[in-house]
């Protein structure tokens, strides 16, 4: 089978992808080994995600399947604040906006439908083994069916949509997958009923908000409405807490979640399973080299940092849009004889992801700062990064970013292709960044990031909780 | 380093109703948005501009540090005038 663009993975960035493409009259092939609807978690979005989803002309598809509306974001621990959704006018002023929150089985079944309606062929099947030239370039997959048979799929280009399977990475085609900075952690998430929600129908207390609790360094969970009665409640903590409860999942999800924050215990106590509960360790990892002669991959296919802001979908969508113009090009014949034909777009994607993982690792690294910032100091910018506004192309990195990059001495050089995002095994030490495995040992994640203090990982944590329990009961 | 006493007297109120501060090191117990209310007073009525590296929950747990942070930054104002 022959084509000029292939998709592996039918998620929200591979259908994406595909419908992008259609608008440039190019009709690729999407492999997609499960059977839709199935589950998936990363549910709630960014002001950008839902932009571009208007882009695709699918807001109408949204409104009828009554998807919660999101209006913002508000956290809960040592400082608490809220972020509203908000879009950037053409004068560049902030307007108020909002996005959804979605039950990924129903989404990604419509997203993956709207592209096959716009012209991509859907096959089932898996992507399992890459095909490469005698010189070494991609020229393709062999695929196999769910019946077993195999069949070799040629592309010009292999649009890597694959998610945690990282199918390109782990086939080697592309550079080093490495593990990243929240690597230590471990998520627990399930839908549930009689979760207590706000009641108003927009702005901070809007009854569909993205609500984050935390309690100290690196534990907190997330409470993201999926429609008018069920809730995702997620939980994530260092590995190691999990290791030490010697609970299983389900009994370890339900004694700790009302543990992050009294706020969080107040609207858990009487809930009820939809279903069991979640698990998914190590999810943190990056992949260098990630782009190339003949292929590019798309949002978790290459980087995933870590959950807290939701900014996953908005990266898979977002990446797949910024990617179509050089895909078009290579298309046409440019860029032909380049090493790497997609060099820049994998530079710019870079960049905004090490954004977000600033923004990330300031905020566990100094919450009383950060809450200043959000509330005053920098809250437009940050507006701006919590809606998924964080490429060059949209005044990145903003003084606040660049603020974090000095609050967590920290620099960023994009000058050296073979340097840049350094992988970060432990962020401070690259030269212990950490080849990904899927079995890595436990370590705490407060030993992961320590900052060569020289501290034990106990005193660290102590140290934290005695700096924020300073600051007295939850604002 | 003395601490102005409007800025005192403002933290005794974000404090209310616990009584006044006489312990330079009781911990202070302003709730987080009382602190970020505390550091754009400090800014706007006590001419302290607090820098993004001085925001650290410590600084402003007690009494004491928070006169360390003042004395720290005047001393830093004249050594570099
Ligand atoms: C605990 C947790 C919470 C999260 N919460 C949020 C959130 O609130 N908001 C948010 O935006 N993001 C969240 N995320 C991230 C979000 O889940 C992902 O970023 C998002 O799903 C990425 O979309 P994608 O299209 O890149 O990949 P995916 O959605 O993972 O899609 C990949 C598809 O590829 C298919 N596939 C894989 N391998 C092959 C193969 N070899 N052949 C054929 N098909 C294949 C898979 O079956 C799958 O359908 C969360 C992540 C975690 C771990």
């Amino acid at each position: 089978m022959k084509t000029d663009v292939l998709i592996i993975g039918g998620g929200p960035g591979g259908s994406a992808a595909a419908m992008l493409l259609a608008k440039e009259g190019i009709k690729p092939i999407i492999l997609e080994q499960e059977e839709f609807p199935r589950f998936h978690i990363g549910e709630s979005m960014t002001g950008e995600a839902g932009a571009l989803l208007r882009r695709l002309g699918l807001e109408k598809q949204m409104l009828e399947s009554e998807y919660p509306v999101k209006h913002g974001v508000r956290v809960f621990g040592t400082s608490s604040w809220f972020i509203p959704v908000a879009r950037r006018d053409e004068n560049w002023n902030l307007q108020s906006a909002s996005t959804w929150q979605v039950r990924r089985s129903d989404f990604d079944a419509m997203m993956l439908r709207e592209a096959q309606a716009r012209g991509a062929t859907v096959i089932r099947g898996t992507a399992a083994k890459a095909v490469l030239t005698d010189d070494g370039v991609l020229r393709g997959v062999v695929m196999r069916r769910p019946d077993g048979s195999t069949e070799e799929i040629e592309a010009q280009v292999v649009l890597d949509c694959s998610g945690m399977a990282t199918f390109l990475a782990n086939q080697k085609v592309t550079g080093p997958k490495y593990v990243g900075s929240y690597d230590k952690q471990i998520a627990f998430f399930a839908h549930v009923k009689g979760v207590i929600r706000d009641s108003e129908t927009s702005g901070e207390m809007a009854k569909d908000n993205t609500l984050i609790f935390y309690k100290k360094k690196f534990h907190w969970g997330w409470s993201i409405p999926v429609d008018h009665e069920v809730v995702s409640l997620g939980l994530v903590v260092p590995t190691a807490e999990f290791v030490a409860h010697k609970q299983t999942p389900n009994a370890f999800f339900l004694s700790y979640l009302p543990e992050i924050n009294p706020e969080l215990a107040r609207r858990v106590q009487d809930i009820e399973f939809v279903e069991s509960v979640h698990v998914i360790p190590n999810y943190s990892y990056q992949v260098r080299g990630f782009c190339g002669k003949g292929f590019i991959c798309i949002g978790d296919a290459h980087r995933f940092v870590d959950p807290i802001f939701s900014f996953g979908l908005s990266a898979a969508l977002r990446e797949a849009e910024f990617a179509i113009p050089h895909v078009v090009a290579y298309l046409s014949g440019e860029g032909r004889d380049e090493a790497n034909p997609f060099d820049a777009h994998q530079c710019f994607c870079e960049k905004a992801t090490d954004n977000l993982e600033d923004m990330i690792d300031l905020f566990w690294e100094q919450p009383f700062a950060f809450s200043v910032f959000v509330h005053h100091r920098y809250r437009a910018e940050l507006t701006d990064a919590f809606a998924g506004r964080v490429y060059e192309t949209e005044h990145q990195p903003s003084n606040a970013i660049l603020q974090f990059r000095k609050m967590l001495k920290r620099e960023r050089d994009y000058e050296h292709p073979d340097d840049y995002s350094i992988p970060i095994g432990s962020r401070y030490h690259p030269e212990r960044a950490a080849l990904w495995a899927p079995d890595s040992v436990v370590e705490t994640t407060e030993e992961w990031m320590d900052q060569g203090t020289g501290q034990k990982p106990e005193e660290e944590a102590n140290k934290f909780a005695a700096s924020t329990q300073a600051l007295g009961s939850v604002g | 380093m003395e601490i102005p006493q409007k800025l005192k007297d403002y933290i005794n109120e974000s404090r209310a109703p616990l009584p006044p501060v006489t312990d330079p090191d009781e911990p202070l117990q302003i709730d987080s948005l009382g602190l970020i209310r505390l550091v754009a007073f400090m800014e706007s009525d006590c001419g302290i501009r607090v820098e993004d590296e001085e925001l650290i929950a410590e600084n402003f747990a007690t009494l004491r540090n928070l006169g360390d942070l003042i004395a720290q930054k005047a001393q830093g104002a004249e050594t570099s005038s």
